[in-house]
């Protein structure tokens, strides 16, 4: 796929310069695009490209905390995997941090294939993710070329009701039924029966509104 | 007690009147033939004595006896209860007499119980009274010593606690030296680890590798540097505990900054007290304390006016039992705030500083039974001062490092 191609970034948040210089040489040896910065705010003020990215993030920062950072992240629904460093991983912090969704929580000093292990882990989740949202896109956009009438019928059909059925309801013929069918299956690029209601299903449309 | 109460005669009081008034005629009948008179006063004693014991029941009972005996022995005619009418005078003065005597004798003897009943009331209410004291009194020596058990608790939980605060402070200071050198200590292993990334295969790249390794040798250094800090501030880990002369050990240290005050054109004032007793403490230790206030004092000179590099250093006898040194810079002085925290560990105001001089030099004077603080002069400028208790002789030491 396209996505796969595109050249990711990883972010390295660290106030210090030791072992932001050092990850940042390393994760270069391994022909990586690195951004480094000092503290949270710097990184949440930077552009973000629309590119595969993780976040290798320091536990101890000055002003508020990787973890802060995390949750803020989360909450404004930046959804970048993160990599933690921490000097002394204490236990409720590592649980914590792994709750809310961390790939790796790595104790400083670490060894580089931990790390690098640990960036195409998330990067591979990021590329998924933007996979994802990327195909629910298209797939909004093949709902949106719909006429109103298709999308009535489309509710309809993957309700699981027949032709005959979809007509008494709507006021109209089975063969206009049939012909607004072949327009969703072709429109929605659906093979069969089956897929239309899995994209149904991806798009979050029920057919309950036929139903009570 | 009970049967002599007012108002309750028994059958044997009544009884014991009768005896009386018997009694009274026996003696009268026997002594008649030899008096002139009857002796009829005996009957009033008879009355007197049931009104005393009887009250006034039996009395009038005695009366009544009294009455019918002497009128019948003694008024004529004799022998029989009628009575002569110009003999009636004499037998009702008898009656008068006689209900006076009975009256009376019943009357003071009813006030006379009722005080005793009164006196035994105040004795029974003074010793309840004694008692319900004693018992408060026992109660109030009960809390006492209970307070006194509080009181020795809390004195152990506070030790505990104490203890507990230095066992908290030494595991935050080993959390931040361990940081300290973890830092650099990550830099190290991952610029190796970068380095040979850089070196191997075809597309090697000597420029970053060689990047990699300057940044190996600089955080190697910078973690050698935590450690000789905190070397040279930890040197022994057995005090050796001498009476010191303070004075010699403070020129001592100025022998090891000498080139320091004159690199830096400092004037350096020593006035010693002279004569000074001895203190007991470890060599190393207090030169080590008095070496690291002066070159705080000649670091905060570092950047003022040359006119205002004079570092004090002075002592005197505070009072007969303590030694008092001062160390006094021109240099940028102290923020009120920052005049205790800088004793805390890992707290610094200069740039490149770990924190820990000023928070060991005051354990080690804490130690030696002194205290260590600091004064910013209002016209700039910063003083340290530090006492150490006069050697005692004989006097037990705590050892100084040793809790």
């Amino acid at each position: 796929m396209t996505h796969d191609r595109e050249a990711p970034v990883v972010f390295v948040v660290d106030d210090d310069p030791s072992v932001s210089e050092a990850v940042s040489s390393l994760l270069r040896s391994v022909r990586l695009d690195i951004r480094t910065f000092g503290s949270a705010n710097e990184f949440l003020s930077a552009p973000r490209p629309d590119v595969p990215a993780c976040l290798v993030l320091d536990v101890r920062l000055p002003g508020s905390s990787g973890l802060d950072l995390q949750r803020h992240l989360r909450a404004t629904g930046v959804t970048i995997p993160i990599i933690f460093l921490t000097g002394y991983g204490d236990v409720p912090m590592t649980v914590r941090a792994m709750k809310e969704g961390a790939i790796e929580f790595l104790i400083k000093p670490f060894r580089d294939q931990d790390l690098l292990d640990a960036i195409q882990q998330a990067l591979e989740q990021s590329r998924a993710m933007r996979r994802q949202q990327a195909e629910l896109a298209e797939l909004r956009e093949r709902f949106g070329s719909l006429t109103p009438r298709e999308r009535q019928v489309m509710v309809e059909v993957v309700a699981g009701l027949p032709n005959k059925q979809i007509g008494a309801q709507l006021g109209t013929s089975e063969a206009t039924i049939k012909l607004h069918r072949g327009q969703v299956m072709q429109k929605m690029r659906a093979g069969s029966l089956a897929e239309l209601v899995r994209i149904a299903e991806r798009l979050a449309i029920s057919g309950s509104r036929s139903e009570c | 007690m009970r049967a002599t109460q007012p108002g309750s005669p028994s059958t044997w009081q009544f009884a014991s009147a009768a005896a009386l008034v018997g009694a009274a005629l026996g003696i009268v009948l026997f002594t008649a033939p030899y008096l002139p008179y009857p002796f009829l006063f005996l009957f009033l004693i008879a009355v007197m004595v049931a009104g005393w014991f009887g009250g006034i029941g039996p009395g009038l009972f005695a009366v009544l006896l009294s009455t019918i005996a002497v009128d019948y022995f003694f008024m004529r005619p004799t022998r029989a209860l009628s009575i002569y009418a110009e003999d009636l005078p004499y037998f009702i003065a008898f009656v008068i007499s006689a209900l006076l005597a009975g009256w009376l004798s019943s009357a003071r003897r009813t006030a006379e119980a009722s005080l005793r009943q009164a006196r035994d009331e105040l004795e029974g209410r003074v010793a309840s009274r004694t008692a319900e004291l004693s018992q408060s009194n026992a109660a109030l020596r009960a809390e006492i010593a209970d307070r006194k058990l509080t009181e020795d608790a809390l004195r152990t939980t506070q030790t505990e606690l104490a203890h507990a605060t230095r066992v908290m402070t030494m595991g935050e200071l080993v959390a931040s030296i361990a940081h300290e050198i973890n830092q650099p200590l990550t830099g190290v292993i991952t610029n190796a680890e970068a380095c040979l990334r850089w070196l191997e295969g075809e597309s090697a790249n000597l420029d970053e590798a060689r990047a990699a390794a300057r940044r190996i040798v600089r955080d190697g250094d910078r973690a050698g540097g935590v450690i000789r800090q905190l070397r040279s501030l930890l040197k022994k880990a057995n005090p050796l505990l001498v009476e010191l002369d303070v004075d010699s050990v403070i020129e001592d240290v100025i022998t090891v900054v000498q080139s320091e005050i004159r690199i830096q054109s400092i004037a350096l004032r020593f006035e010693p007290a002279g004569d000074l007793p001895p203190v007991t403490a470890d060599r190393v230790q207090l030169q080590q304390v008095i070496l690291n206030l002066m070159l705080n004092g000649i670091e905060a000179m570092g950047t003022v006016e040359e006119s205002r590099r004079t570092l004090w250093v002075r002592t005197r006898l505070f009072d007969p039992d303590l030694i008092r040194v001062s160390i006094s810079d021109g240099g940028v002085g102290i923020a009120p705030g920052d005049l205790e925290r800088i004793f805390d560990a890992f707290v610094t105001t200069k740039a490149d500083g770990l924190g820990m001089g000023l928070s060991i030099s005051r354990s080690i004077v804490e130690a030696h039974g002194g205290h260590l603080w600091a004064e910013s002069q209002p016209g700039g400028g910063a003083t340290f001062l530090f006492t150490l208790p006069v050697a005692r002789a004989q006097a037990p030491r705590r050892d100084p490092v040793g809790d």
